[in-house]
């Protein structure tokens, strides 16, 4: 899901974070319960472990139910299970997903946060638990000759992206001639290409692949390998190492008997799931 | 009612015609640009198949949990903003510097900022230090509710996310009743309130008997285009997590695939909510307005 900092409007939330931590460190009270494992401390008691995440295909979904489904949230209740505790899902919107954290909202972000040096300097992040490439779906009808990066690297090229999450970022990297489009969701970046008003839409495997099987006549996929690979951690709160250490532990023991992968390739590499959800 | 219709229609001449014609000729250029420019596969079957699907234990169906959460917090608001908006402007409008000045600052402080903004601060800041202090999650924690209490105030697992969406609204809108209410009460020709000091009736009675009735008629029109936008207002609070319409149509929205018709129901039900609400208000202003 590669969710990173917003531009603009989280301009104003990272500020708010940096006055959060602050106030947290001054504030005789606050530091008062928030002791180096207090969320460990807290979990041990309360058995309740609450994660934060967002909607996005297929890492966390509604199904037709209206019930959560995706990797995100098989991961997140295998880890609560084994720790032998509730898993409790706090649905949040995209801007908000780092502050509440911050604000203990939820004790773990577990989004599909791709792991970067920007936001290590708010949150803590475990170990990457999955890796995700970021790939290009190009307009048949508008970029139907365009075959290499420096085809799309051209003034005049529109790409459209979800909003500060990392494809936007890799699109600038990779993309700094062409006109960036941002949008809110995953769903009006693909339809600004569907429509043809853009080029080109870049986001995480496998929703561009995905997009490109379902729309075969208006998308393609034009280049053969990922523009950058990702990888994905949990992300906690800056003074809970206990914490991050225990999900560590459990990361490194998911990987050695498959599980991870396996679930991975479920929801990533088939589409077995997609009866669940009300896709067309 | 007949002699109404007769009037309408012979007041209709060339010109409105024209206008007629050239509304409905830029409306089918519309419509056939949205097949053009806009590749939509419309399934309106499975969307409708997906808005009545209930939960997996036969709970209400996802989006109807989100329109009922839009219904409590516009309701909650609504008191919210009627009470502390009436106070404010009451206060904002005494004469009184160590009541007006407070009042004051806050209308004209929450007033001059974008909502989203107040919303942010708001949330992070001032709601995150007052719930916990509050010590209402504890509380919460041990509240249990029959089904049909959870189907009308909601999960308790969720009510310090709902309260905090209700202030942040309830606050932006009491801002601008109170600045009806002190429109209100200043157009009230100064004779009135001397004439029911002359009559030796109380401040309290004064007020409530003689300048409310006459004012509360001339606040009314404002009030009520004040509630409808306060019932759209509550779309905003989706970006802290309210799971209410707007959110919901997102989740609903990123996960079906089915982009446009989830947002045109999300559409629907404001509209209807925002009209019946009107016509309520604008029946109740009529009411009024007989006596």
């Amino acid at each position: 899901m590669n969710m990173s900092f917003k531009t603009a409007r989280f301009g104003a939330a990272l500020l708010f974070n940096t006055a959060l931590l602050s106030s947290a460190l001054l504030t005789p009270a606050m530091a008062a319960d928030a002791p180096t494992s207090s969320t460990l401390a807290q979990l041990e008691q309360s058995h309740q472990l609450r994660v934060g995440m967002s909607t996005f295909a297929p890492w966390a979904m509604r199904d037709k139910q209206g019930a959560l489904i995706g990797f995100e949230i098989d991961v997140a209740r295998r880890l609560a299970s084994d720790n032998g505790w509730q898993v409790e899902f706090v649905p949040t919107a995209w801007d908000g997903i780092i502050p509440s954290l911050l604000a203990k909202k939820y004790d773990v972000i577990i989004g599909g946060l791709t792991i970067t040096p920007e936001r290590e300097k708010s949150v803590r992040f475990t170990n990457a638990y999955s890796h995700s490439g970021i790939q290009l779906a190009a307009s048949r009808t508008l970029a139907a000759d365009k075959k290499t990066v420096a085809d799309f690297n051209q003034r005049g090229v529109i790409l459209a992206v979800r909003r500060g999450a990392s494809p936007a970022q890799v699109a600038k990297a990779n993309f700094p001639k062409a006109t960036l489009r941002q949008f809110d969701d995953e769903s009006q970046v693909f339809q600004e290409v569907l429509n043809g008003r853009a080029h080109g839409a870049l986001s995480s495997s496998p929703k561009p692949e995905q997009e490109a099987l379902r729309h075969p006549k208006a998308l393609f996929i034009p280049f053969a390998k990922p523009l950058a690979q990702g990888s994905e951690g949990f992300a906690l709160r800056k003074d809970d190492a206990a914490l991050t250490a225990r999900f560590n532990t459990w990361i490194a023991a998911r990987q050695a008997d498959g599980w991870l992968k396996a679930r991975h390739d479920y929801w990533f590499n088939s589409l077995a799931w997609e009866a669940q959800v009300a896709n067309p | 009612m007949m002699s109404v219709i007769k009037r309408v229609a012979r007041s209709i001449g060339w010109l409105d015609g024209m206008i007629a014609l050239i509304l409905l000729l830029a409306g089918l250029w519309l419509a056939s640009r949205l097949h053009i420019g806009v590749a939509y596969q419309w399934h309106w079957q499975q969307a409708f198949t997906l808005l009545f699907t209930k939960g997996p234990d036969g709970e209400l169906p996802y989006f109807f949990s989100g329109l009922f959460t839009t219904f409590r917090i516009a309701l909650l608001s609504i008191v919210l903003a009627l009470g502390l908006g009436t106070a404010l402007g009451l206060a904002a409008f005494s004469q009184r510097g160590w009541l007006t000045l407070p009042a004051t600052l806050m209308i004209q402080l929450i007033r001059n900022l974008p909502p989203l903004v107040f919303i942010f601060i708001f949330y992070f800041f001032i709601a995150n230090q007052i719930l916990p202090a509050s010590g209402l999650s504890q509380w919460l924690g041990t509240v249990s509710l029959s089904p049909w209490q959870e189907a009308i105030l909601g999960s308790p697992a969720r009510w310090d996310n709902l309260i905090s969406g209700t202030l942040c609204v309830g606050m932006i809108s009491a801002a601008f009743v109170a600045e009806i209410v002190r429109a209100g009460l200043a157009a009230i020709p100064r004779g009135q309130w001397e004439a029911a000091q002359s009559l030796g009736l109380s401040p309290w009675v004064r007020l409530r008997h003689i300048i409310l009735p006459q004012a509360l008629l001339l606040m009314l029109p404002s009030l009520t285009g004040q509630l409808i936008a306060l019932v759209k207002d509550t779309a905003i609070v989706s970006l802290i997590s309210v799971q209410e319409l707007t959110f919901v149509g997102t989740e609903m929205a990123n996960s079906s695939g089915l982009v446009y018709e989830i947002w045109l129901f999300v559409a629907g039900a404001y509209l209807i909510i925002c009209l019946s609400l009107y016509i309520f208000l604008s029946r109740l202003e009529t009411r009024a307005g007989a006596h």
